[in-house]
């Protein structure tokens, strides 16, 4: 279990995530090595629903400056990290914590 | 909604509303929405937050809350307007969930304005005192300018007398010790018995600048402070020097020093339109006072309690506040007029009803009359209240706004307004003039 969540770190709620739940889509935040195998494997034990189908973004890391500072060097934001669009056989819901997340 | 309405006393009354679950449902619904505007969670724009997200962050509860608050103002004015009551203070509103939290039922206790059917209020009788200014009033206030406009001249050829204006030194002794506020030196004051304990002017008269005089004289029984009532006292007094008033004569150089006018005739018109002024205020008052009081005994209804209460309350604070500025504790008062707390508080509960009861009287007729505050009376009150104040009309509304007093300075021209509407419709005779008063000593 501890390892699976390893894998598939945390959903994703943001308008874009919820709105597509409708069409049996569930976004999650998850480790950059993972491959659509792993990923779909978690998710099936973790929330113990039918993956048909995996999708995959790589996002690059995001640098801000902090202008107050003298260097006014980037400073890292948030590293690369990995975005994950899993859709579920119709029917299939997926619920965290008690709650539906993503549902509205 | 539905809001019935129980009467509980002339000027009290409970309205029942009832808020049906779809009314609260819409609520509830204007609720979601505005929290979406206002919060801001990750992922999500303002305003496009899905109920379910705004549920999980702020407890359905909250939402239930903001619903409730939403509504009660609302089906609040809609019951008053329902019923066509008039309320005079904030309600005391009871809640109450029915059909499991879903619907909402309110129970509201306020009190309102009394059904006032008014007596007649035009063509009342009233007299006005005189507004007749005679000559010997207006010579009486130049003889007070005279005064005030007198020199001080050395008197170098005799004593001090009554009037005169002298420099003192003194120290006084009780049983040979000094006492708080017996000694001074280079003091200038007039002399005149009414200024000093008894006996203290008597004994300097016809002491001349420069002398020593030592004066005996025992405090009043009613003196204050109390330890020093009845104490024999011995005053060291060294007259410094002693000066007399000397009156100019009156004439048009005089007029020239006390105002910008150029004669004496001038001067003589100002200060007759002055007095003029002055007594037409007077006699407006007093007809105004006159009408409210025929119109408090010619009608009669039901006081709404908590005017009177508010009323009592902020008149016995005023007497207390205006005792404690003229330096004497409320107590001191109360043993002076020889009343206790209740007493005292009986007559500012008379007062207060009479003053409830004239404004309701009076808002009653301006409703009536529907006489209204228009926007050039606010403008001339204000640059009036504003030269007062010494601000600009603009920082005053603004200080009026920000201090909460703009509904009482609003509602005090309407008072006015009404009451000039009265006078006008009142038929009001102007008595003779007073009977000349008996010579008043001018020195």
């Amino acid at each position: 279990m501890a390892e699976l969540r390893r894998i598939v770190r945390r959903p994703l709620i943001t308008e874009k995530s919820v709105g597509s739940t409708a069409n049996a889509q569930y976004a999650f935040e998850v480790d950059r090595r993972a491959n659509k195998h792993n990923i779909k494997d978690a998710v099936q034990r973790l929330f113990k629903v039918t993956v048909l189908r995996v999708n995959t973004v790589n996002l690059p890391s995001k640098t801000g400056r902090n202008m107050r500072r003298p260097t006014r060097k980037p400073v890292e934001l948030r590293g690369p990290w990995k975005k994950a669009i899993v859709t579920l056989k119709q029917g299939d819901k997926i619920e965290l914590g008690g709650v539906n997340y993503f549902e509205s | 909604m539905t809001a019935i309405l129980r009467q509980l006393a002339p000027t009290q009354v409970q309205l029942d509303i009832d808020v049906p679950a779809d009314d609260l449902d819409k609520a509830r619904a204007r609720a979601v929405k505005r929290l979406s505007e206002r919060l801001r969670i990750p992922g999500f724009r303002k305003g496009h937050i899905p109920r379910r997200i705004i549920e999980q962050h702020v407890g359905a509860e909250h939402i239930d809350h903001e619903a409730i608050e939403d509504v009660i103002p609302d089906v609040y004015s809609k019951a008053l307007e329902e019923h066509d009551l008039d309320p005079v203070e904030q309600p005391k509103i009871d809640l109450e969930r029915v059909d499991d939290g879903r619907a909402l039922k309110i129970t509201a206790t306020v009190a309102v304005r009394p059904q006032i059917t008014l007596a007649p209020y035009t063509d009342i009788e009233v007299t006005s005192p005189s507004t007749n200014v005679d000559e010997r009033e207006v010579d009486e206030s130049l003889e007070v300018l005279r005064k005030r406009a007198a020199t001080l001249e050395p008197v170098a050829n005799r004593g001090v007398q009554a009037g005169d204006v002298v420099t003192l030194d003194y120290t006084g002794r009780i049983d040979g010790e000094t006492f708080e506020g017996g000694t001074a030196t280079d003091h200038t004051t007039e002399i005149s018995p009414q200024r000093f304990i008894p006996g203290f002017a008597e004994q300097l008269y016809g002491a001349r600048a420069g002398e020593r005089r030592t004066v005996t004289v025992t405090f009043p029984q009613e003196y204050k402070p109390a330890h020093l009532a009845g104490k024999i006292a011995v005053f060291d007094v060294l007259v410094r020097d002693v000066k007399q008033p000397v009156l100019a004569p009156l004439d048009d150089a005089f007029a020239k020093t006390v105002s910008d006018l150029e004669t004496l005739a001038a001067l003589r018109n100002e200060v007759r339109r002055r007095l003029e002024r002055g007594a037409q205020a007077r006699a407006r008052e007093a007809v105004e006072s006159a009408l409210l009081r025929t119109l408090n005994q010619s009608n009669d209804f039901p006081l709404p309690g908590v005017l009177v209460d508010r009323e009592t309350e902020s008149i016995l604070a005023d007497m207390q506040h205006q005792v404690e500025r003229a330096g004497g504790t409320w107590q001191e008062y109360l043993q002076e007029r020889k009343l206790n707390e209740e007493q005292a508080r009986a007559n500012a509960r008379a007062d207060a009803e009479r003053r409830v009861k004239s404004s309701l009287i009076l808002e009653q007729i301006a409703k009536q009359e529907k006489i209204r505050v228009s926007g050039e009376d606010v403008d001339r009150e204000l640059d009036s209240l504003a030269r007062v104040r010494g601000a600009t009309a603009r920082a005053t509304l603004d200080d009026l706004r920000s201090s909460g007093n703009i509904d009482r300075f609003l509602n005090a021209i309407r008072r006015n307004k009404t009451l000039g509407f009265l006078v006008e419709k009142a038929k009001v005779a102007e008595a003779p003039p007073a009977e000349s008063p008996p010579p008043q000593v001018t020195s």
